[in-house]
């Protein structure tokens, strides 16, 4: 496989890991819910959505660190059915 | 007479929110043979989420309460579906092949991670909200003695029914079911015959993960307050009422989630509220005494 798929693989899937962690932690996380001192009707809301996309980032941050690490690996494992490997055999 | 009636309706409306988690843990259990203690979290996520979407629309002060409910509806079952598939993927998946106690383990640390996660991003006080769906009908009134079935009891035992009724077709007439069934059978097998076993255990979280966000908007609506600890206490419950019904069975998680409520409400109503949890546990404590296979479960045949 060349770089340049690798390249678009890791990027979708840092694309996908994002959105899902977006997903997971907006609701959450961006949308703290407090009871309401001024209004007897029930809950507000303290948004920390700066807090949540700092930990998306963080998340995509740390898959990407790993593509790196796998990608590494993948380059220093010599491939077990080259043809130089079949000759030595 | 009548408060024994007042008793079953209220029953059969926890009974509804018992069942929905409970076919989570027995589906999971009859395909993977896991027990995902995580699961009773995931339904306090979907709650928080129901919640939250609840004040987004503010749902109860608004004219368009039946479309209001449904949108709260489907958003908790996306965003509490994801989290479901994400536990599978990140947490389960790299250990299924590890030995058993490994998956047991993480699925508790799942649990507490999920519960700290809440607790620290929404704060450790209880959340109320405001009664929502109000108002029903009254069959019997004598002085204090009322015998009432409300809108929202309606609302949950209907929503659970088409929802059960929509699981069971899925289960026995879709390729997904056949899939499931397959694998419940046997896994090295299916993969064997060509089943994509990876997506169809993907595809049971997403689907316990759905029911439990619906038992969560039905608790938010039913109760009016929910904390990050709600989980744990109704996931043992709910995993109680697998065990009773048998658990890898569906019809069973349905049938034990029935029971527990009755006897939950039952032992509140005439004996004493602060023992009903007792009451519940000694079901699963009896039960796994004298039939550990529950009342629809099969006992295992041990082939020599």
């Amino acid at each position: 496989m060349t770089s340049k798929k690798n390249l678009s693989l890791i990027i979708k899937d840092l694309i996908f890991t994002g959105l899902i962690a977006t997903v997971l932690l907006i609701p959450i996380v961006g949308f703290r819910t407090e009871i309401s001192t001024t209004d007897s009707t029930g809950l507000i809301f303290n948004y920390n959505f700066i807090i949540a996309f700092l930990v998306v980032g963080f998340i995509v941050g740390v898959r990407f660190l790993f593509h790196i690490y796998w990608f590494s690996k993948i380059q220093r494992k010599p491939k077990e059915d080259s043809e130089e490997n079949k000759k030595n055999f | 007479m009548e408060y024994f009636l007042q008793q079953l309706i209220n029953s059969l409306t926890l009974g509804s929110i018992y069942g929905l988690i409970a076919i989570g843990y027995t589906m999971v259990y009859g395909i993977i043979g896991m027990i995902n203690f995580a699961h009773g979290d995931v339904f306090m996520i979907g709650s928080f989420v129901s919640l939250i979407a609840m004040v987004i629309l503010g749902v109860g002060t608004g004219a368009f309460l039946p479309l209001a409910l449904l949108v709260v509806l489907f958003a908790a079952i996306l965003i509490t579906s994801v989290y479901g598939w994400t536990l599978e993927r990140v947490a389960y998946r790299p250990l299924r092949g590890s030995f058993r106690l490994a998956a047991l383990i993480t699925a508790l640390g799942a649990s507490i991670f999920l519960q700290n996660f809440v607790q620290v991003s929404q704060g450790a006080k209880i959340k109320p909200i405001q009664p929502v769906i109000q108002g029903g009908f009254t069959f019997f009134e004598n002085g204090s003695l009322v015998v009432s079935l409300s809108y929202l009891q309606i609302f949950i035992i209907i929503i659970t029914i088409i929802l059960l009724s929509i699981f069971s077709y899925i289960i026995s007439k879709t390729p997904l079911g056949r899939s499931q069934r397959a694998c419940e059978q046997d896994l090295t097998m299916s993969k064997l015959l060509g089943i994509n076993v990876d997506k169809t255990i993907s595809i049971t979280f997403i689907i316990g993960a759905s029911l439990a966000s619906v038992a969560g908007m039905m608790f938010v609506l039913y109760y009016g307050v929910i904390d990050f600890f709600i989980g744990f206490l109704t996931g043992i419950k709910a995993f109680t009422a697998a065990v009773l019904g048998g658990i890898g069975s569906i019809p069973g998680a349905v049938i034990g989630g029935l029971l527990i409520g009755l006897i939950e409400t039952f032992w509140s109503a005439y004996f004493t509220i602060e023992y009903k949890d007792v009451a519940v546990f000694s079901i699963l404590v009896i039960v796994l005494i004298f039939r550990p296979y529950g009342i629809l479960g099969k006992p295992e045949v041990e082939k020599v």
